[in-house]
């Protein structure tokens, strides 16, 4: 199994970004674990979320990562 | 008081191809067009060589005196960006730049509603930049995809209007984007695909006053019966560059504070 971290910052929850990406993942074959999760405590306040994700083939994992960056997603640091 | 920025169409014309609506084989009538340009309160120099920058509302946005300028993701139309950014500083603008890398196309793909900022994103500006738009300003923002390119900018099928309602054509939203925007507006008037196709999205509000192109005869019914004054121009030569008179004008500034 082939995986990568994304993160997620802004209005995730308002906008529904954080929705769509999960359920991209899970569309095209990806499961995905939580790593850590920030909700914004007021209305303009961001959100942050830190998404571990596995697929089954580097391809699948490079082109599901493409698509989750055209929604705002990064790539994130690895530690 | 708010006041709106226009651009005379002295150099408007069909130059280049950047959206669906453009035709090379298809020119605008320039005494047509300047004929159907009216209302200016403010003006700004034209430009020759940058024939879309009667599309102010493209410029930046504005609110307050703070002023986040465009950065197009054409490169036909990047030239245009220094002028107005010229412009607002002779004008007490403070200026804040988004990072170089990051595509937004101003108030065509940003409309407040309500306390929320709607941004569409996908043609011509990315989700990127509004996060980094929400950190400048402070604000609540609805990230919308926007999936119809014939509909590139927001304010081509999206109109907020001031009681916390809107009009829209919902079809050029991605699902989550329409469930977005139902969750966050209390009333929407769903324009159909003809008169959408009209661009009677593109319309400019002020307060009880909408400012529409011609063809929506069944919006106009309907804002009409909500107390609203319908007034219909003439946009087709701006409409044959995918605009008409929202895109032709930019507020200043559309909103006092965030």
């Amino acid at each position: 199994m082939f995986s990568e971290t994304i993160e997620l910052r802004g209005h995730i929850i308002d906008s529904l970004t954080l929705t769509k990406i999960l359920d991209q993942i899970v569309t095209q074959g990806a499961s995905f674990n939580t790593v850590e999760f920030r909700i914004g405590q007021k209305r303009a306040d961001q959100s942050f979320a830190r998404i571990e994700i596995t697929a089954p083939s580097q391809e699948s994992l490079d082109e599901l990562i493409r698509r989750l960056r055209e929604q705002g997603a990064e790539v994130a640091p690895r530690k | 008081m708010r006041e709106l920025l226009l651009c005379p169409p002295n150099y408007y014309g069909i130059e280049y191809e950047i959206n669906p609506w453009m035709s090379r084989a298809r020119g605008a009538e320039t005494e047509r067009a300047k004929s159907q340009w009216q209302g200016l309160h403010e003006t700004l120099a034209p430009q020759p060589k940058l024939p879309d920058m009667v599309f102010t509302a493209n410029a930046g946005l504005a609110i307050g005196r703070k002023f986040i300028p465009s950065n197009f993701r054409h490169q036909e139309r990047a030239g245009e960006a220094p002028y107005f950014v010229r412009w607002m500083e002779e004008h007490g603008y403070e200026i804040l730049r988004l990072p170089e890398d990051l595509y937004f196309e101003g108030e065509g793909d940003a409309l407040f509603g309500g306390d929320a900022l709607f941004c569409g994103y996908k043609f011509r500006s990315d989700i990127q930049s509004h996060r980094a738009v929400a950190d400048m300003l402070g604000c609540l923002v609805i990230s919308v995809e926007l999936v119809d390119p014939r509909f590139y900018h927001l304010d081509t099928c999206f109109c907020p209007l001031p009681d916390g309602s809107a009009f829209w054509f919902p079809s050029a939203f991605d699902e989550y984007g329409q469930r977005a925007i139902r969750a966050h507006v209390n009333e929407l008037i769903d324009v159909d695909e003809e008169e959408a196709k009209h661009f009677s999205c593109n319309a400019v509000v002020l307060e009880r006053d909408i400012v529409l192109p011609t063809g929506a005869p069944n919006l106009v019914k309907t804002l009409t019966s909500r107390g609203y004054t319908c007034h219909e121009l003439a946009m087709s030569e701006f409409m044959k560059a995918g605009g008409a008179c929202k895109c032709l004008t930019m507020f200043l500034p559309q909103r006092e504070k965030c």
